[in-house]
């Protein structure tokens, strides 16, 4: 039995590089406007470039490319899921017949592709987690989320669901693997027989996970009451965010490229 | 019949920023019948240790033998291996899932595939072990208070028949009639044969009960002997995070005083031998 890897989306990796040490505000806005560069693009000359973008980050953040690529392990299963399904379900001319089973090459095409996107998502997204703290984070969300204040949005409260609930992504991926551990020391086999019977060897390891999470999330209620937290109202900060002129020059180009590259994959290589 | 291992290292997230040593260059043997405490700081690799007895971890450097069977992630006999060595978790009422303690504690031998009759019977006498009686079976084990929780998950893994058992922080959280009694049920499992590894950082424990004490510290052996050895080592040698119990560093300074009285960590045979003196 392989068990869960620590190193995982939403771990933060602390580092002196220029990644690490920009904004979060300019993060968060460049890894949305990368995320929806992937999702423009249709020629494979442009995945390619994307993946260069990529490595480009990688080197820039200092962090080793094992490491980020090993965050996308845990879902690996839902990239290639996706792409099966595109394989399985997309109409057009039929590559290969297997009884009602129908192979095109549309599907084949649409499956590498919607699999590709989904991973560069997943890489740039722990990139993001990976080079920015938590509280980072959480401030870079509020202050992001702030402008819509005044109509009634609840900006810092969603800053802080969202930083709680990546903060316990690795909590709660060791609590599972202590579970699953224990529940292996008892001769559970939960790798074994069919789909039915690995999921039915599931339950001693999801009750408990259950019960540890909602006491977790009580505990953790009270430790915020008791720190007397009452949202983000008057609330100051110890280390206020700073945008700085390279935030301004990373934004740009990563708009510049986003734009260029859909630009080129529309009217040059179509 | 015994646990071997030597040279053993076990490093975490190998080649990444997170990589840290566990374990480094631990040799030790546990035989049936044996009560061996691994003391150490928090961090020191005690709970590292007590998963690769029970093949869950892997050595990276080193080899582990239970019962000559050798540990491997390849090995046909790693079942095996998890049934001879029982492994308590810390918490381990964290673990329980089933409907009735009845089928909590059952959950181990069905596993192994064991006959119903059979698993019935090893039910009753892990529970009477514990100190439960029939009236739990048909319970939840989620309506328990703290400390029969803890029994019941010590039951679920005593349904094994485990030839060793290995107790991860078994007493934290119970309080100190709890602690009694555990200690009791241990010292009772390896009278009927088991053998008993603790894993604990109350030094206090260590040497009221143990035959042999290992002392790790950031994850190297500092010590591994009786009890006495160990409070000869750290009469030398200060470790992080672990003091010696009173009544050994009051032993201690008696005999430096001149003072012809054991250093030992039972206060019994401590004030026994000043009572002598006195009357003397």
């Amino acid at each position: 039995m392989k068990f869960l890897d620590h190193l995982t989306f939403g771990q933060y990796i602390p580092a002196d590089s220029f990644v690490h040490n920009a904004d979060p505000r300019g993060k968060i806005l460049g890894t949305i406007i990368l995320l929806t560069g992937v999702f423009l693009v249709k020629h494979p000359s442009a995945f390619c470039i994307w993946a260069l973008f990529l490595l480009g980050v990688i080197l820039m953040s200092r962090l080793s490319i094992r490491l980020v690529m090993g965050s996308a392990k845990p879902v690996m299963i839902l990239v290639l899921f996706t792409a099966f399904i595109h394989f399985l379900f997309t109409g057009g001319e039929p590559l290969f017949k297997l009884g009602f089973v129908k192979i095109t090459y549309e599907g084949l095409r649409m499956g590498v592709y919607m699999g590709l996107r989904l991973l560069f998502l997943v890489l740039f997204a722990s990139i993001l987690t990976l080079t920015t703290s938590p509280m980072e984070l959480a401030d870079g969300l509020e202050s992001l989320f702030s402008p819509l204040k005044p109509f009634g949005f609840p900006a810092h409260e969603l800053a802080m669901m969202m930083t709680i609930a990546l903060r316990f992504i690795p909590t709660l991926l060791d609590e599972t693997d202590r579970i699953m551990k224990a529940q292996l020391a008892r001769g559970a086999d939960l790798d074994k027989g069919n789909i039915w019977n690995r999921l039915k060897a599931f339950i001693p390891v999801l009750i408990p996970l259950f019960v540890i999470v909602f006491q977790r999330a009580e505990d953790l209620a009270i430790a915020m009451e008791a720190r007397c937290y009452k949202g983000g109202k008057g609330r100051t900060r110890m280390h206020p965010l700073a945008w700085k002129y390279k935030d301004t020059i990373g934004l740009v180009i990563t708009i510049s490229a986003v734009a260029l590259l859909s630009f080129l994959d529309r009217r040059l290589w179509l | 019949m015994s646990i071997e291992i030597h040279n053993l290292k076990h490093v975490y997230h190998p080649g990444t920023p997170l990589e840290t040593i566990a374990l480094q260059g631990i040799d030790l043997s546990i035989h049936m019948k044996q009560w061996l405490t691994v003391v150490g700081h928090t961090g020191s690799g005690k709970s590292t240790l007590a998963q690769h007895l029970n093949a869950l971890l892997f050595c990276q450097e080193g080899t582990i033998k239970v019962d000559s069977i050798s540990l491997d992630p390849r090995s046909k006999q790693l079942r095996t291996v998890r049934q001879k060595v029982g492994l308590v978790f810390q918490y381990p009422e964290q673990q329980l899932f089933a409907e009735t303690i009845y089928d909590e504690v059952a959950f181990a031998p069905r596993n192994w595939g064991v006959d119903p009759d059979t698993v019935a019977e090893r039910v009753e006498n892990a529970l009477v072990r514990v100190g439960l009686n029939s009236s739990f079976y048909q319970r939840s084990p989620f309506h328990l208070s703290g400390g029969e929780k803890r029994r019941v998950a010590i039951a679920s893994v005593l349904s094994a028949n485990p030839d060793y058992l290995v107790l991860d922080e078994p007493t934290a959280g119970l309080d100190a009639s709890g602690r009694k009694d555990l200690m009791g049920l241990l010292a009772g499992l390896r009278e009927d044969g088991l053998g008993i590894v603790l894993i604990t950082h109350d030094l206090e424990l260590a040497l009221a009960c143990s035959e042999k004490i290992l002392v790790l510290e950031h994850g190297r052996q500092l010590t591994y002997g009786t009890p006495e050895n160990v409070i000869d080592s750290l009469l030398k040698r200060h470790v992080y995070g672990l003091l010696l119990p009173e009544v050994v560093q009051m032993s201690h300074e008696l005999f430096l005083k001149g003072l012809d009285v054991p250093i030992t960590g039972d206060e019994f045979l401590l004030a026994q031998v000043l009572i002598e003196k006195v009357r003397k």
